[in-house]
C-alpha cells in the first residue's frame, strides 16, 4: 500500500512538471509561428516588484486630428472584443472590433486578435480641435521582464523620443513586437526603441 | 514543567504510602511508562542549521535571479517542485504520514508558485483565475494521490482564491458560471470525512458555505432571493442528514452539522435581506426567529456547542433586523419579542419540567 501511495504521487508530481514544460514549449512555439505585428507603445517604468524586475507597457497609438474611432461592437461579459490590426505605414492599427471572431475573419484583412480597445475622440468643441484621438489597447501583454539595467535604458531612449508614436520621422517611435497565434492570443515576442529591436528570447 | 515520568515517580510513592498500589509494583509501573521524544540539542541544532542552509539558498537564488539565463531559473523552478514530490513520495513509501502530509503541501504551494514564476520568466501572459484554478486542481490531484488533509486544504485555498479573481464582478464575469468551490468543497467535505480529518472537514466545509454564498450573491438570471431559499432548503436538508447520523457517523456528522446549520441561517438571512414592510418579511423574520431559536434549543440538547453559538448569533442577527425593519415602531417590535419571549420561557419550563424524574 505504501509503495503504491508513493507510486501515485511520483506519477502526479511528474505529470504536473511535463505540463509546465509542456506549457513552455507550447507558448514558445506558438511565439514563433505565430503573425508579427507591430504596435505603439507609450513610455514605461521599470518597477522591482516581488515577481522581479519588470517593465510596464501600455499599447497606445494616436490618431492624428482628431480621427474618429475605429467602429467597435458591444464588448463580450470580460470587455473584449475580436480586434482586426491593419497595417498603415509603420505600425499596425486597430481598423474594427467585432463581437465575433467570425465577422473579424470576414473582413477579409489584417490581422484578428482577441483584446479590449477603449478609444478617445476629441468632441467637435473648438477648444478640443488638434487634439488626437487616442486608442488604448490591451492584448494580455502588460509587462516586459528585463533586468532592471537594460528597462531603465530602454526608459532613457524613450524619454529622449516623449514615448509618443510621431508622423513625420523626425524620431523613431517605440513599438511592441508581438505574435498572434492561431488562437487569436497575442503574446510578446519584444519591443522596438529607436529602431533597435529587443527580442524575448526563451533559451 | 515536570516530566510524565517524575509526576508518575511522586504519585507512585504517594500511592504507596496509602496503601492504594503494592510496593512491589512500583518498578514494573515506571517501566510502562514512555516518555515521549524530545529533541535534544544536537537534533535542535542540526534542524537549526537545515533552515539556515535554506534561508541561504533562498536568498542566493534571489539574488542572482535576473542574472540567470530563463532556463536556467526555469528548471530551478521545476527543481523544487520535484524535489519536494520526491520528498512526499518517499515519506509515503517509508509509512511517514505526518511528513508525507506536510511535503505534499509544499509541494502544492511551490507549483503555484511555479506556475507564476514560469509566467515571468517567459512572459506568458496568463489569467490569475485560471492560474490559481490550475494550481489548486494540481494540489487536489496530488492530495488525492497521498490522502493528504494539507495539500487538500492548500487546493481547496487556492480554489477559492482563482474564485475571487475574476476579471469582472458583475454577472458571469469569471470563466466559469458558477464558482468551482461549488463542485470542489464537496470533493473536500468527502475526503474530510474519509480520511477522518478535522481540520480538512471543518475547511472544506466552510468553503462550500462561501462557495454557495458567492453563487447565491452572484448575479444571473434567478433573483437572489429564490437562490437564497434554495440554498437554504438544501443547507437545512443536509443539517438534517448530518443529525440523524450523531449516533453512528462519529465527529464528521456532528461536524459538518454545525457548519449546515451556520449555512441555512444565513442563507435565510440573505433570503429576506429586502427592506420592504410587508407580509412576506413579516413572515420571513418570523421563520428566521424560530429557526435561530431551534438552532440553539437543538444545540443545547445536542450538546453542540458550535451550533448554539451560530443560533445565538443568527437571533441577535434577526433582532437587529426587524428593529431596522420596523424603525420607529418600537411597539410592534415589542409585541413580537414579548411573543417569542413567552413561547422560550414556556418550552423552557416544559423541557425542565420533564427532566425531573
Amino acid at each position: 500500500m505504501s509503495l503504491w501511495r508513493a507510486g501515485r504521487i511520483a506519477a502526479v508530481g511528474g505529470a504536473a512538471a511535463l505540463g509546465l514544460i509542456a506549457l513552455v514549449a507550447w507558448e514558445s512555439h506558438a511565439r514563433e509561428n505565430g503573425t508579427e505585428v507591430r504596435m505603439a507603445m507609450e513610455a514605461f517604468d521599470p518597477r522591482n516588484l516581488l515577481t522581479g524586475h519588470y517593465a510596464a507597457i501600455e499599447l497606445r497609438d494616436e490618431l492624428p486630428d482628431g480621427s474618429p474611432c475605429p467602429p467597435l461592437a458591444e464588448p463580450d461579459r470580460r470587455g473584449r472584443v475580436w480586434i482586426v490590426l491593419r497595417r498603415a505605414g509603420d505600425r499596425d492599427r486597430v481598423a474594427a472590433g467585432f463581437a465575433t471572431r467570425a465577422e473579424a475573419e470576414s473582413l477579409g484583412v489584417g490581422v484578428v486578435v482577441l483584446g479590449r480597445v477603449d478609444c478617445q475622440s476629441p468632441n467637435a468643441a473648438p477648444a478640443s480641435r488638434g487634439l488626437p484621438t487616442v486608442i488604448r489597447t490591451d492584448l494580455g501583454v502588460e509587462r516586459f521582464h528585463a533586468d532592471q539595467d537594460e528597462a531603465e535604458a530602454i526608459e532613457r531612449a524613450l524619454a529622449r523620443g516623449g514615448g509618443r508614436p510621431v508622423e513625420d520621422g523626425r524620431l523613431p517611435a517605440a513599438f511592441a513586437v508581438i505574435s498572434v497565434g492561431d488562437d487569436g492570443r497575442a503574446r510578446l515576442k519584444g519591443v522596438i526603441v529607436e529602431g533597435r529591436r529587443i527580442d524575448l528570447d526563451f533559451f | 514543567m515536570a516530566s510524565y515520568r517524575a509526576r508518575l515517580e511522586r504519585d507512585l510513592d504517594r500511592w504507596i504510602s496509602d496503601g492504594l498500589v503494592p510496593a512491589g509494583s512500583r518498578a514494573a509501573i515506571l517501566s510502562e511508562a514512555h516518555e515521549p521524544k524530545r529533541l535534544d540539542a544536537a537534533a535542535a541544532l542540526g534542524l537549526v542549521g537545515a533552515m539556515l542552509l535554506g534561508a541561504a539558498t533562498i536568498a542566493f537564488v534571489a539574488a542572482n535571479w535576473d542574472g540567470m539565463a530563463r532556463w536556467l531559473r526555469f528548471a530551478l523552478v521545476l527543481l523544487a517542485f520535484l524535489a519536494a514530490v520526491g520528498g512526499a513520495a518517499e515519506a509515503a513509501r517509508r509509512d511517514r504520514a505526518h511528513a508525507a502530509n506536510a511535503l505534499l503541501a509544499l509541494a502544492a504551494l511551490i507549483f503555484a508558485a511555479a506556475l507564476g514564476l514560469t509566467g515571468q520568466i517567459f512572459d506568458i501572459a496568463g489569467d490569475p483565475q485560471r492560474l490559481l484554478w490550475s494550481a489548486g486542481l494540481v494540489a487536489g490531484a496530488l492530495a488525492a494521490a497521498g490522502r493528504s488533509s494539507a495539500a487538500a486544504v492548500v487546493a481547496l485555498a487556492l480554489i477559492a482564491g482563482g474564485d475571487i479573481a475574476r476579471e469582472d464582478w458583475g454577472p458571469g464575469g469569471g470563466l466559469l458560471p458558477a464558482p468551482l468551490l461549488v463542485l470542489t468543497a464537496p470533493l473536500g467535505v468527502i475526503a474530510g470525512w474519509r480520511w477522518r480529518s478535522t481540520p480538512l472537514a471543518h475547511v472544506a466545509a466552510l468553503a462550500w458555505v462561501m462557495g454557495l454564498l458567492h453563487l447565491v450573491l452572484d448575479g444571473g438570471a434567478v433573483e437572489i432571493s429564490a437562490r437564497s431559499w434554495l440554498a437554504f432548503t438544501f443547507a437545512t436538508v443536509l443539517a438534517a442528514a448530518a443529525r440523524a447520523r450523531f449516533g453512528s457517523g462519529g465527529t464528521p456528522p456532528r461536524l459538518f452539522y454545525g457548519w449546515a446549520v451556520l449555512g441555512a441561517l444565513l442563507f435565510l438571512g440573505v433570503a429576506g435581506a429586502q427592506e420592504a414592510a410587508d407580509a412576506a418579511t413579516f413572515l420571513h423574520r418570523t421563520l428566521w426567529l424560530a429557526a435561530s431559536l431551534g438552532a440553539v434549543v437543538l444545540g443545547r440538547a445536542d450538546r453542540h456547542g458550535f451550533s448554539t453559538t451560530v443560533g445565538v448569533v443568527s437571533l441577535l442577527a434577526a433582532v437587529l433586523a426587524i428593529l431596522l425593519d420596523l424603525g420607529l415602531g418600537l411597539m410592534a417590535a415589542a409585541g413580537l419579542f414579548t411573543a417569542f419571549a413567552v413561547l422560550a420561557l414556556a418550552l423552557g419550563w416544559v423541557l425542565r419540567g420533564r427532566s425531573r424524574p
